[in-house]
């Protein structure tokens, strides 16, 4: 008679801010937890249960994003990612058993994103992704379904707390902006914008939403290459009167490169 | 173009690394085609390349250029991380090898001119002789019996191989110079360049540390 292998799997939550003090002791050690049923729950839901299970506040469980009523739980609005044994995922939409795979016993260490700074538990602050979020309806169509997750920052090689590089989504935005905005233009020629892309691409390969901002991308590098061309071959008196023309603009530019919102004027050391 | 300065390189370094290289692979092509066709007809290409414009067009279009487009990427291979290992789609697997063959490609470079090219261009080796050169350093084995710089020579090429393949990708992807429909036929059209070039230098290397290269074939002498 066979007997049926018991599957087991071990969620380590990092604590956040309290796991980086010098000293690791019961309080700032991962919160552990093993799960031993229910593998076709999703992970935010096992992460629920638990913190119904062991209390609210912090320790014992540590807070976690996207939970009640703050997120959505359908994949619609991008709070609750986070990292699986290192890998940026938006726990609403993996299963325990998509974690646990193949194995009857396994691990899975729970941590905040960790390009954002960590604000509790495995909640970060994911303000650079919002500012530039908050023109994404107007000003690139490709970012329709962005749920400004933070997963295309997260899992791109050239972004990090370190790097000036903003990051694909803040650049696909400055895209759509690029023909209208100097604003726009500024970010994506200065050295935030395109020369921070590698074209590793991880932005596409990765997006929850199956946004193509790699393309998006590669198309401002054509743009910005028209713009570099005719910046380089143009005559002195048009290249004087184009380093003023931030001055010049007209009020309604010079108050939306004032906005945070615009993708195109924060300085991104201000976010971290 | 104030703050422009930082694109500006990194669209600079991006044509200096393609250019060069792809003046290179045709140069050394066409005479490394003939290797199998006896070795007269390679020294007496390796006599032209002894020519004084020969020279100055090697350094000005090659070696400085190469020089500046090895120095910004090293410095881009050290300083960009990599998360293969966490995340493994295709593109990721070529930039990263993109960045780790940059410098085995620069230490590699730099022992095949430091070997066979200086002691040429010094006079220190008759260009007539510096085949039988090559290929006595090539096939030479350590004490215990293993041709080390053979295997060092397949390593580079393998490198350059990859390198010049991604790279060709990715300056079409920095340049924007593709289109989304063409994307596609290019990146497997970059395959076919890395898989064809390291066949043709792999089979180069072999024929003249062995005398038998990977697709058969022997040096005439």
């Amino acid at each position: 008679m066979s007997q049926r292998k018991i599957q087991q799997l071990t969620l380590q939550i990092h604590r956040g801010q309290l796991h980086r003090s010098a000293q690791v002791d019961d309080a700032t050690a991962p919160f552990e937890s093993v799960v031993s049923e229910g593998f076709d729950r999703s992970l935010l839901a096992t992460l629920e249960q638990l913190r119904a299970e062991h209390g609210t506040s912090e320790p014992p469980f540590p807070k976690f994003p996207g939970a009640g009523s703050d997120g959505c739980s359908d994949g619609g609005c991008g709070k609750c990612a986070v990292l699986v044994n290192g890998v940026a995922q938006l726990s609403c939409q993996t299963t325990l058993q998509s974690i646990l795979g193949k194995a009857n016993k396994k691990t899975a260490a729970l941590a905040p994103l960790s390009k954002f700074p960590t604000a509790t538990g495995l909640v970060v602050e994911r303000q650079k992704q919002r500012d530039a979020g908050a023109t994404v309806a107007t000003s690139a169509a490709a970012l329709s379904s962005c749920i400004e997750c933070g997963i295309c920052f997260e899992v791109c090689p050239n972004t990090g707390s370190d790097r000036s590089f903003v990051g694909p989504l803040r650049l696909v935005v400055a895209a759509g902006s690029f023909d209208d905005q100097e604003s726009a233009r500024r970010l994506s020629l200065g050295e935030q914008g395109v020369v921070g892309c590698h074209g590793a691409k991880n932005c596409t390969a990765y997006c929850p939403q199956g946004i193509d901002l790699a393309s998006e991308i590669r198309d401002l590098n054509g743009k910005v290459r028209r713009q570099l061309w005719r910046s380089l071959f143009r005559s002195s008196s048009d290249y004087a009167s184009s380093s003023a023309e931030p001055s010049q603009a007209a009020p309604q530019e010079r108050a939306d490169e004032a906005s945070p919102a615009d993708g195109g004027v924060v300085d991104s050391s201000k976010d971290d | 173009m104030p703050g422009w300065a930082p694109l500006l390189i990194g669209r600079l370094h991006s044509l200096l690394g393609v250019v060069p290289l792809g003046i290179l692979a045709v140069v050394f092509a066409v005479p490394l085609a003939g290797l199998g066709g006896g070795r007269q007809a390679m020294s007496g290409w390796i006599k032209l390349t002894d020519s004084v414009p020969w020279l100055i067009a090697e350094v000005s279009l090659v070696y400085l250029p190469l020089l500046v487009h090895a120095a910004y990427g090293l410095r881009l291979a050290i300083s960009k991380s990599y998360n293969l290992t966490r995340y493994s789609a295709a593109n990721n697997w070529s930039y990263s090898l993109q960045r780790v063959t940059g410098p085995v490609i620069l230490f590699w470079a730099a022992t095949h001119i430091w070997l066979f090219r200086i002691p040429v261009m010094s006079g220190e080796l008759r260009p007539e002789d510096s085949l039988d050169f090559v290929f006595a350093q090539l096939s030479a084995t350590s004490t215990s019996g293993v041709p080390l710089l053979l295997i060092g020579y397949l390593g580079g090429v393998t490198a350059l191989s990859i390198h010049l393949g991604t790279g060709v990708e990715r300056f079409a992807f920095t340049w924007g110079l593709i289109s989304a429909k063409r994307e596609r036929l290019l990146r497997q059209s970059c395959i076919a360049l890395s898989v064809l070039l390291w066949l043709f230098l792999s089979h180069v290397t072999l024929l003249a540390g062995t005398g038998t290269g990977l697709l058969g074939g022997l040096i005439v002498g």
